[in-house]
C-alpha cells in the first residue's frame, strides 16, 4: 500500500490560532484589573468592568481559554506524532475546537454579567458547565480513539500525561460543579459550608495538577526532546514520576485551607502529602532539564529551547516553593496575602505560558508549512519581554505578600496589633504599581508572538501548506529494537 | 465538628501503604534491563517528526 | 507476571485509562469521603438559621459582585487573626452557605465577623464609593446596587430550590418573602447580609443595629 494517510494537522493550527488570541485576551484583562488595584476609578462605576467581575475572566481566559486551547492543540499534535496515524474521528475533533470556543466565550461574557457560581476557577454557571462536560467527553473520546488506533506498540510517555490531564480534569470538572439550578442565571452547589470548601479546593488543587501541571508535562515530554534533539534523559525515570506524580497530587489539596475549620488531621495529610510531592515534580523538571545535557549550546541560537529551559527552571522553583507554602508555619504567614498571587504566576506565567510558547513556537512551523518561524528576533525579543515581566511580577508580589504577612502578624509589646488592616495595603501600593508594569511587558510579548505567527502563517493563510504524510508502516516492532535513523 | 471516627484514619493509611508498595514494585520494574531496549526506541520517538519525513519511510518500508 | 502485567498498562490505552482513573480517585476519596460521611452529624449549632429572604439575596449579591475574590470569610485560629478579627471560624457556622464564601485571598480584610461592626450608612457610603470613608482604599465602588430591584418570585425560586437541598425554610418562610422585600434595593440586601455576618447568623436579628457580638474583636486592628 502506498502512504496515503496524512496528518491531521487542520484542527492543530486551529487551536494555535485560538491559543494565540485567548492568550492576548485573557492577559490583557489580567493587566487591566492589574490597573484598577492601582487605580480603583478604572472601573468606571460599570458592573462589567469591576475588578471583581473581571478576575473570574482574567483566570478563565488565561487557563481554560489560553492554556486549554493550547493542551488540546498540542495533544492533537503530539498524539497523532508519537503514535504514527492520524488523528481518529476527525469531525468529532473539529467538534471540540468549536465547541471549547463557544465555551469560552460564553464564560467570557457571562461571568462579567454577574453570572458565576464564585467557586474559583469553576466559576461559569451550570449550563455552561454542562457544555464543557460534553466537549471534554468527546476530547478524551477523539484523544483515547487515536491512541487505538496507533502503529507504534507502546504508549509514549507524553500521552499519559495527557491521558491523566483528560481524564482528571473531567472528573474534577463534574464533581465540583454538582448544583440544583434556579435558573439560567443562577444555581446552588448541592455542597455546603465545610464539604464545599474542600470539594472546591480539592478541585482547584487539582485543577492546578492536572491542568496546569500534568497537562504541561505532556506538552513538555513531547516538545523539550524534540527541541534539544535528543532522546529524553531518563525514560524510565519519567515512568517512576507519572505514576508518582498522578498518585501523590490528590492528596495534597487540603493545603490551600491550612488552619481554616477543617478538620486537623485532613490539614496535616494534606502538608504531608504536598512535601512528597517535591519527588515527582522535581524529578520531572530534572528529567526535562538533563535532557539538553550536551545541546545547551542550543539555547543560544533557538530561543523556543530558551523558553522550554526557563519554563522547566521554574516549574521546579514553583513546586518547591508550593510545597514550603503547605508547611502550616509558613503557611500562617503567606495566605491570603500576595504570596499567593506571586506563587500562582511563578508557576504559570514561568512554568505555564514559558512552555506554551516553547511548544507553540516549536510547532507552529511544522503545522504551518515552513522551516522555522518567520522570525527569530522576534522570539528573542518575546523571550526577553516574558522574562523581564516575569520577575517583575513574582518579585513584587513576593515582597508585597511577605510585608503584608509581616504586617498582619506585628505586635506591640503590650500584645495589641501594630497595623490596621489598611496600612498594610498603603504599604504595598508601590508593588502593585511594579506588578501591573510586569503585565505589560508580558501582554507586550504576547503580541510580538502574535505578529511573528501571522507572518510564519502566510503559506497556511494562502492555503499553500502541503499535509504532512504519517510514516507507515511502524517501522521496528519494540520486540526487536533498531533504532531508527536519527534525524536532524 | 464532632471528633472523627478513627476508622478513617486506618483506611488512609492502608491505602497510603498500598501506594508505597507500588511505587517501589513500578521503580523496580522500570529498571528492569529487558525494558531498556524498548525505552530507548521510544525515547527517541519525538526525534522522528523532522520536517523531511522521507527519512523515516524510505529504509524501513518492508 | 507482575511485570507482564505492568508492561500491559503501557500498550492498552483503555487499561491505561481506568488506572490513572483509578489512581487520581484515591486521594480525593480518602480525604472526602470521611467528610461526607460526618457532614450529616454537623447540625446547625443553636442561633444559626438559614437566610432570611433579605439576606439570602444580599448573599447572593455578594456571590454575584464577586466579593470573595478580596474578602476572605474564615477567621483561622491564630492569635493576630482572632485579635483583628475576632472569635475563629467554626465549621458549624457556615451550614447554609451554598456555596461557602471562605475566600482565598484578602485585598481587603477578613468579614467572617463584620456584622455590626459599622453602622447601616458607613456601608452605603462605603458601596456607593469606598474612598468616601476610607479614603487609601482601593476597593471599586459599587453604586449600581443602590438602584437595582429585588425580584420576590425570582428569590422565592431561590428559596424552594435551597429547602430542595435541605435547607429548612417552611411554605410560610416562602410565602412571607416578598412582604419582606418590598421596596428594598440590592443594596439594602447586601448590608443586610453585611450586618448578619459573625452575629450568629439569626434572621431575626435587626440587620443595621450596631450590636456589639460577645466576640467581638479586641485590639486595634478592626479598622477596614
Amino acid at each position: 500500500m502506498p502512504n496515503t494517510e496524512y496528518y491531521n494537522d487542520k484542527v492543530v493550527r486551529q487551536f494555535l490560532l485560538a491559543a494565540a488570541v485567548w492568550g492576548i485576551i485573557g492577559m490583557s484583562v489580567g493587566v487591566y484589573i492589574a490597573a484598577e488595584l492601582m487605580w480603583p476609578a478604572l472601573n468606571f462605576d460599570l458592573p462589567w468592568i469591576t475588578f471583581s467581575r473581571l478576575r473570574p475572566d482574567h483566570t478563565f481566559g488565561v487557563i481554560f481559554a489560553f492554556g486549554g486551547s493550547a493542551l488540546m492543540g498540542t495533544c492533537y499534535y503530539v498524539v497523532q506524532r508519537t503514535g504514527h496515524a492520524r488523528l481518529a474521528l476527525g469531525k468529532l475533533a473539529g467538534f471540540t475546537f468549536w465547541g471549547w470556543q463557544l465555551i469560552c466565550v460564553l464564560a467570557m461574557v457571562s461571568m462579567p454579567l454577574g453570572l458565576t457560581t464564585s467557586k474559583e476557577y469553576a466559576e461559569p454557571e451550570w449550563w455552561i458547565a454542562l457544555l464543557t462536560a460534553v466537549v471534554w467527553v468527546s476530547f478524551g473520546t477523539v484523544f483515547f480513539a487515536s491512541l487505538a488506533r496507533r502503529r507504534i506498540k507502546h504508549i509514549y510517555v507524553a500521552n499519559w500525561y495527557y491521558g491523566a490531564f483528560i481524564i482528571a480534569v473531567g472528573l474534577l470538572h463534574i464533581v465540583n460543579h454538582l448544583s440544583l439550578p434556579v435558573s439560567w442565571t443562577k444555581s446552588y452547589p448541592i455542597y455546603s459550608g465545610v464539604v464545599d470548601a474542600m470539594v472546591e479546593w480539592w478541585y482547584g488543587h487539582n485543577a492546578v495538577a492536572f491542568f496546569l501541571t500534568a497537562g504541561f508535562l505532556g506538552m513538555m515530554y513531547y516538545f523539550v526532546p524534540r527541541q534539544a534533539q535528543q532522546p529524553l534523559w531518563s525514560y524510565r525515570f519519567s515512568i517512576v514520576n507519572f505514576w508518582a506524580l498522578i498518585s501523590v497530587y490528590m492528596w495534597a489539596g487540603a493545603h490551600h485551607l491550612m488552619y481554616t475549620a477543617l478538620p486537623d488531621w485532613v490539614q496535616s495529610v494534606g502538608m504531608a502529602f504536598s512535601l512528597v510531592l517535591l519527588m515527582p515534580s522535581l524529578g520531572s523538571a530534572a528529567n526535562g532539564l538533563l535532557t539538553f545535557n550536551g545541546s545547551w549550546w542550543r539555547l543560544k541560537i533557538d530561543p523556543a529551547a530558551k523558553f522550554m529551559v526557563m519554563s522547566l527552571v521554574f516549574y521546579a522553583a514553583a513546586t518547591f516553593e508550593g510545597s514550603m507554602m503547605a508547611v502550616k508555619t509558613v503557611n500562617s504567614l503567606s495566605h491570603y496575602t500576595d504570596w499567593t498571587i506571586a506563587h500562582v504566576h511563578s508557576g504559570s506565567l514561568g512554568w505555564v505560558a514559558m512552555i506554551t510558547i516553547g511548544s507553540l513556537y516549536a510547532m507552529a512551523p511544522r503545522a504551518l508549512g515552513r522551516p522555522e518561524m518567520y522570525s527569530r528576533m522576534a522570539m528573542e525579543w518575546h523571550f526577553w519581554l516574558h522574562m523581564a515581566g516575569t520577575l517583575l511580577y513574582v518579585g513584587s508580589m513576593w515582597t508585597a505578600g511577605v510585608t503584608e504577612g509581616l504586617m498582619w502578624r506585628a505586635t506591640q509589646p503590650d500584645g495589641a496589633l501594630t497595623y490596621g488592616f489598611l496600612d498594610s495595603l498603603i504599604a504595598i501600593k508601590p508593588m502593585y504599581l511594579i506588578r501591573w508594569l510586569g503585565g505589560v511587558c508580558i501582554l507586550s510579548g504576547m503580541w510580538v508572538m502574535a505578529w511573528n505567527l501571522w507572518y510564519t502563517a502566510a503559506d497556511a493563510r494562502a492555503r499553500l501548506i502541503k499535509p504532512i504524510p504519517v510514516p507507515i508502516p511502524e517501522p521496528v516492532p519494540h520486540q526487536v529494537p533498531a533504532p531508527l535513523p536519527a534525524a536532524g | 465538628m464532632t471528633p472523627m471516627n478513627p476508622i478513617w484514619g486506618y483506611i488512609a493509611g492502608g491505602f497510603i501503604l498500598l501506594m508505597m508498595f507500588s511505587f517501589i514494585g513500578i521503580w523496580i520494574w522500570a529498571w528492569r534491563k529487558r525494558h531498556k531496549p524498548a525505552f530507548n526506541r521510544m525515547a527517541r520517538l519525538p526525534l522522528e517528526d523532522e520536517f523531511d519525513t522521507e527519512v523515516d519511510t524510505k529504509e524501513n518500508r518492508p | 507476571m507482575a511485570y507482564k502485567h505492568f508492561e500491559a498498562i503501557e500498550k492498552h490505552a483503555g487499561l491505561l485509562g481506568i488506572l490513572i482513573a483509578v489512581m487520581v480517585s484515591l486521594g480525593g476519596l480518602a480525604e472526602i469521603t470521611p467528610l461526607f460521611m460526618e457532614a450529616h452529624s454537623l447540625k446547625a449549632p443553636p442561633g444559626v438559621h438559614p437566610y432570611d429572604p433579605l439576606r439570602l439575596i444580599g448573599k447572593d449579591v455578594y456571590v454575584r459582585e464577586g466579593c470573595y475574590l478580596c474578602h476572605s470569610q474564615m477567621i483561622r485560629a491564630l492569635r493576630f487573626e482572632t485579635q483583628r478579627y475576632g472569635h475563629f471560624s467554626t465549621t458549624a457556622e457556615s451550614v447554609y452557605d451554598r456555596p461557602f464564601q471562605w475566600g482565598s485571598k484578602r485585598t481587603g480584610p477578613d468579614l467572617a465577623r463584620v456584622g455590626g461592626k459599622y453602622s447601616d450608612d458607613w456601608h452605603r457610603m462605603h458601596l456607593m464609593n469606598p474612598r468616601q470613608v476610607a479614603p487609601q482604599s482601593n476597593m471599586p465602588g459599587y453604586p449600581w446596587l443602590a438602584h437595582d430591584t429585588i425580584d420576590a418570585a425570582d428569590v422565592q425560586a431561590r428559596m424552594r430550590t435551597l429547602r430542595r437541598l435541605g435547607d429548612p425554610y417552611t411554605d410560610a418562610d416562602i410565602a412571607a418573602a416578598p412582604a419582606a422585600l418590598a421596596g428594598k434595593t440590592e443594596m439594602d440586601a447586601l448590608i443586610a447580609y453585611l450586618q448578619g455576618l459573625g452575629i450568629r447568623n439569626e434572621p431575626t436579628a435587626t440587620a443595621g443595629t450596631p450590636t456589639t457580638p460577645d466576640d467581638a474583636p479586641a485590639g486595634t486592628g478592626g479598622a477596614p
